[in-house]
């Protein structure tokens, strides 16, 4: 787990885009206090500070267009993802104070998300979604909406259309972070 | 921002036991180390399904949303933290 520092990178984790996406830079400046902060509250888990990382494009894709100027300071976590959905919940509950401390927590990833299944034929279809796409999304928009976060903590348990939006969980563990 | 860093330096300087080694600190001291800092309102909390990394250069209504949603929100005084699982 880490938290960059000083001056992180636009770092460009993904292959097979256009030259234009990589030229992309988002130099926000990091926070060496916040990353502090932020680590010094969490007991669950030992946090390493890291200055080489950077931002990837979950961050930088989604701030780029919230803080256009790349004026607000950024500190990116990485998760563990080895660690159950329930750890990441209680971890992420002990960061909530710095919300009144005028940070802007943002947690960054897809709810339905499976790269295998992508159709390419249809990737232009507007309206175009496979049954249990929908179906997870539907599922999930409630449980949000009902405070049901044990339902999406547990979504291992959820049935097919769930297992087949969540493949692996590193697009999803994000949203356990903004619910908790 | 500035309040923040100036805060920050301060409680590292008044009590030394805030600084560098926080294995020693425990939860429950929390509420007295970020006192000083309790008086912003509270921050939304935004999950952001980020699609595909096309939408940093693309035009298109999620790009347009997430602008408008920029717009809305307040100003961060500190920082913005962004959780991201991807890559490690």
């Amino acid at each position: 787990m880490s938290l960059p520092m000083e001056k992180p990178q636009t770092i460009h984790d993904f292959g097979g885009f256009p030259k234009m996406l990589f030229e992309v830079e988002y130099p926000a400046p990091g926070s060496p206090e916040l990353a502090r902060e932020s680590r010094d509250m969490i007991r669950k888990a030992e946090v390493g500070l890291d200055s080489k990382w950077g931002l990837d494009h979950g961050c930088w894709s989604v701030l780029k267009h919230l803080y256009l100027k790349a004026d607000v300071p950024v500190v990116q976590m990485s998760l563990d993802y080895y660690q159950l959905p329930q750890y990441h919940y209680d971890l992420a509950k002990e960061l909530a104070s710095l919300r009144n401390k005028g940070v802007l927590i943002i947690g960054s990833g897809n709810m339905v998300h499976n790269l295998g299944m992508v159709n390419w034929e249809k990737i232009d279809e507007p309206g175009f979604g496979y049954d249990w796409a929908i179906e997870a999304n539907e599922k999930m928009k409630k449980f949000i909406l009902s405070d049901d976060h044990k339902s999406l903590i547990d979504y291992k348990l959820m049935g097919k259309a769930f297992n087949m939006a969540i493949p692996t969980p590193d697009h999803f563990l994000p949203l356990l972070y903004s619910l908790a | 921002m500035e309040d923040f860093k100036k805060w920050i330096e301060k409680s590292y300087t008044v009590s030394g036991s805030i600084a560098i080694d926080k294995n020693t600190m425990k939860l429950n001291e929390l509420n007295s180390l970020t006192k000083p800092l309790g008086n912003t309102d509270r921050m939304p909390v935004l999950f952001i399904g980020h699609g595909s990394p096309m939408n940093a250069i693309e035009e298109n209504e999620f790009v347009t949303g997430w602008r408008n949603i920029g717009k809305s929100l307040p100003k961060p005084n500190a920082n913005t933290l962004c959780f991201c699982s991807l890559g490690n």
